[in-house]
C-alpha cells in the first residue's frame, strides 16, 4: 500500500539560487502534486511609482533583479519612450543591443554553471563560471559595474562605447568561443549528464504553447517563437533565426541554450559591423501621457512592461509580467509525475529568477 | 512605434464569450494586468498570436466580482490569486484559489482604491499613515 | 571497452600544471577598470552647495548645508549611480574606481567634507567676479 506524503521544497534549498517554496504530494517516490508558495521576495516595487518620479525609476527598475537587471532598465527606457514619442539616436540602439547580447551571454553561462552544480558536478560549474568571468571584465570595463551596469536611461546611454574597445570585444568573445564549446560539449555529449536530463520533465507542443510558456521552454518543444523577432532596438537590422529544439525536456533546454550563446556571439560580431557613428543621448522634454505595452526577449523568455502616464511626472501605473511568472504553471504541469530525485533539476531548468517574479 | 497593438473596449459580461472565442483561433495569454483609477479598477486581459499583440479592456467598481478564465486558459490562475491579494477584488470560480496566501503584506490589498482620501499627495502618503 | 579519453582532458591538463584561476584576495589587491563606478569624492572648493546633487540622489545618501559649508555623503546608502556627477553644474564631484571600504559602525561609513576656515566658496568668489568687472569700467573713462 503506497504512502502518501508531503515533502515541503525549499525555501532554504542549496540548488535554488533564490528563496521559493513547494510543498510536493508525493506517492513514494513519485510526485504527483505541487503547491507553490511564493511571496518571500515581495518588496512592493510596483507602489513606488508614486514616489519616485519616471527619470528616477529607471534606477530602481534596473535593482528589480540582480541578473536580469540591465533588461529591466532597457526595457522600462523603451516603453517610456514610445509613450514620450521620443526618437533615440542610431548609435544608441546599437550600443543598447550589444549590451543586451552580453547580458545574455553572461545569464545562459551563470544558467549551465547552476544546472552542472544542480546535477552534483562541481567541477564543470567552476569552469563554467571562470568563462564566465571574462564576459562580467568585458561589461566592467564597457559598463562600469558587473552586476548592475547603469548604463540605461531616458534618451539614451550614459556612456559610450569606442571603436577600438568594439573590436576588442569581438576578439576577446572570439578567444572565448572554442573554450565555451569544450566546457558545453560536455553538458551535451557526456553520459552522465545526458542521463539526468534526457526524458525528464517532458511537456508537450500543445501544452506548453497553452499554458502560455515563453522563452527558452517553448522554443525546446519546436515552436521557434522569439520576441525578437518584432523587431526592436536593434535587431531589424541583424539576422538570426530562433534556436529550437524538439524533444521538449530538459535536454532540449539545455541544447538551446547553448545554440544561443553562440548565436549571440554571432550577433555581437554583426552589431559592431553595423555600429554608425554620432550622438548618444537626446534630451527629454515633457512627461508622459498615455500608455504602452512594451515586450523584450530577456534571457528567461518574454517580459512585458505596462507603463501608464497620465500627465505628472509620477507614473500612474508601472507593471512587470516577468517569464519565470508565465512558465510557474508549465512548470507545475511538469513536475506531476516525475521522481523525487528528479525536482531540483526540473525547477531549475525554467532559470527561475523569483526576485523578479515577485518584485 | 515599434508595433500596433490592437486596444479593444468591452464589457464585463462578454469577457468569458470573447476569450473563449480566443482559445480556438490560437491566441495564447499572455498577462493580466490592473491598474488603480480614481474611483474604479480598470482590467486589461492581453492576448497574443505570432506577434500580434491584443488587448481587452473593461472597468470594474469596488465590490463588484470578475469571472475567472482560469478554466479556458489554464494559467489565468496565478494572475487571478494576484489580483485579489493585492487589489481585494473578488474573482469567482478559479481552479486554484489560494485564498489571499499567495503574496504576504502587512496591509490587505496594497493597491485597492482609497475612497477616503483626506489630502491630494500621491498614493505613498497614505501607506505611511496606515503604518503609524 | 577501451580507455575513454574525457572530454575536458585539455581543461583538466590545464588546471593541474597552470595556476590557480583564483586571486589570493586580500593579500593581493584588487585592480579596477577605468570604467568602474567607486566611490564619491567632492573637491570642496569648487563646489558651490547648489545642492543639486542632494535633490536628484535616490537613495538621499547626500546632504548639503549652505550655511555650514559643508557636503556629507553616507557610503552605506549611496548606490553608485553616478548621477550625482553628471548632475553637478561644475563638475566637482568625480568618482573613483575603488569602491567605498568596508566599516564596522553606520557613523564610520558617513563621509563629511567641510571647506577649510579662511577659504573663499566658489559660489562668493563668482559673485566677486560678477561684480568687479563693472568697477573697471567704471574708471576707464576717467584714465586719458
Amino acid at each position: 500500500m503506497a504512502k502518501r506524503n508531503i515533502i515541503p521544497f525549499g525555501p532554504q534549498h542549496p540548488v535554488l539560487p533564490e528563496a521559493i517554496h513547494f510543498d510536493l504530494v508525493t506517492d513514494d517516490e513519485t510526485v504527483l502534486d505541487a503547491i507553490p508558495v511564493i511571496g518571500y521576495v515581495h518588496r512592493g516595487l510596483e507602489k513606488l511609482v508614486e514616489k519616485k518620479d519616471f527619470i528616477e525609476y529607471t534606477y530602481v527598475a534596473e535593482r528589480i533583479c540582480g541578473i536580469c537587471g540591465y533588461m529591466h532598465s532597457f526595457g522600462y527606457c523603451q516603453t517610456v519612450e514610445q509613450v514620450l514619442d521620443i526618437e533615440v539616436p542610431e548609435r544608441a540602439v546599437y550600443l543598447r543591443t550589444i549590451w543586451s547580447e552580453l547580458s545574455r551571454i553572461n545569464s545562459h553561462l551563470l544558467w549551465l554553471g547552476f544546472a552542472a552544480d544542480a546535477m552534483g558536478f562541481e567541477s564543470l560549474f567552476m569552469h563554467t563560471f571562470r568563462l564566465r568571468e571574462s564576459v562580467l571584465d568585458i561589461i566592467e570595463a564597457t559598463a562600469g559595474g558587473r552586476m548592475i551596469f547603469g548604463c540605461v536611461k531616458i534618451g539614451g546611454v550614459r556612456r559610450d562605447i569606442e571603436g577600438s574597445v568594439l573590436r576588442g570585444i569581438i576578439a576577446k568573445l572570439q578567444e572565448l568561443s572554442p573554450h565555451i564549446r569544450e566546457i558545453t560539449n560536455v553538458f551535451l555529449e557526456d553520459y552522465s549528464t545526458k542521463h539526468r536530463m534526457e526524458g525528464i520533465g517532458v511537456i508537450s507542443k500543445e501544452d506548453a504553447y497553452h499554458m502560455g510558456m515563453v522563452g527558452p521552454m517553448i522554443r525546446a518543444t519546436g515552436i521557434p517563437s522569439d520576441t525578437r523577432q518584432i523587431g526592436y532596438a536593434a535587431y531589424k537590422h541583424v539576422q538570426f533565426e530562433p534556436a529550437t529544439a524538439e524533444t521538449g525536456d530538459c535536454y532540449g533546454r539545455c541544447v538551446v541554450r547553448v545554440k544561443e550563446i553562440f548565436q549571440s556571439i554571432d550577433l555581437v560580431r554583426q552589431l559592431v559591423e553595423k555600429t554608425p557613428d554620432g550622438p548618444v543621448e537626446v534630451k527629454v522634454k515633457g512627461t508622459p501621457t498615455g500608455e504602452f505595452f512594451g515586450r523584450i526577449e530577456q534571457p528567461r523568455g518574454e517580459v512585458i512592461y505596462y507603463v501608464k502616464g497620465n500627465g505628472t511626472k509620477f507614473l500612474e501605473r508601472f507593471r512587470v509580467r516577468v517569464p519565470t511568472f508565465a512558465n510557474l504553471p508549465g512548470m507545475i504541469q511538469m513536475l506531476k509525475g516525475s521522481q523525487i530525485a528528479d525536482v531540483p533539476v526540473i525547477i531549475l531548468t525554467i532559470d527561475p529568477c523569483i526576485s523578479c517574479t515577485e518584485r | 512605434m515599434i508595433e500596433e497593438q490592437e486596444m479593444v473596449s468591452i464589457e464585463k459580461r462578454d469577457l468569458l464569450e470573447m476569450v473563449a472565442s480566443l482559445r480556438p483561433s490560437g491566441y495564447r495569454l499572455v498577462q493580466i494586468c490592473t491598474t488603480t483609477l480614481a474611483d474604479r479598477y480598470e482590467m486589461n486581459y492581453s492576448f497574443d498570436k505570432d506577434l500580434k499583440f491584443r488587448n481587452l479592456r473593461f472597468t470594474v467598481l469596488p465590490g463588484e466580482t470578475i469571472p475567472s478564465i482560469s478554466l479556458i486558459y489554464g494559467n489565468a490562475f496565478l494572475y487571478e490569486n494576484e489580483i485579489h491579494d493585492l487589489f481585494g477584488i473578488t474573482i469567482e470560480n478559479m481552479t486554484t484559489d489560494f485564498h489571499g496566501t499567495l503574496y504576504k503584506t502587512r496591509i490587505p490589498a496594497p493597491f485597492a482604491v482609497r475612497v477616503s482620501e483626506p489630502k491630494e499627495s500621491s498614493g505613498g502618503a497614505d501607506v505611511e499613515e496606515h503604518h503609524g | 571497452m577501451g580507455m575513454k579519453i574525457p572530454r575536458l582532458s585539455k581543461t583538466l591538463i590545464k588546471s593541474l600544471v597552470g595556476k590557480p584561476a583564483t586571486e589570493m584576495y586580500p593579500q593581493k589587491k584588487k585592480t579596477y577598470m577605468d570604467a568602474t563606478r567607486g566611490k564619491v569624492e567632492n573637491e570642496i572648493e569648487r563646489c558651490l552647495f547648489c545642492r543639486l546633487c542632494e535633490k536628484n540622489c535616490p537613495t538621499k545618501a547626500l546632504a548639503v548645508s549652505k550655511e555650514k559649508n559643508e557636503w556629507e555623503i553616507d557610503s552605506l546608502k549611496c548606490c553608485l549611480c553616478r548621477r550625482c556627477v553628471e548632475v553637478c553644474p561644475v563638475k566637482c564631484l568625480s568618482m573613483d574606481n575603488v569602491y567605498f571600504p568596508s566599516v564596522r559602525t553606520r557613523a564610520e561609513g558617513k563621509y563629511l567634507r567641510v571647506l577649510p576656515a579662511g577659504v573663499v566658496p566658489a559660489y562668493q568668489k563668482a559673485k566677486e567676479a560678477a561684480v568687479k568687472p563693472k568697477e573697471v569700467e567704471s574708471e576707464k573713462p576717467e584714465a586719458p
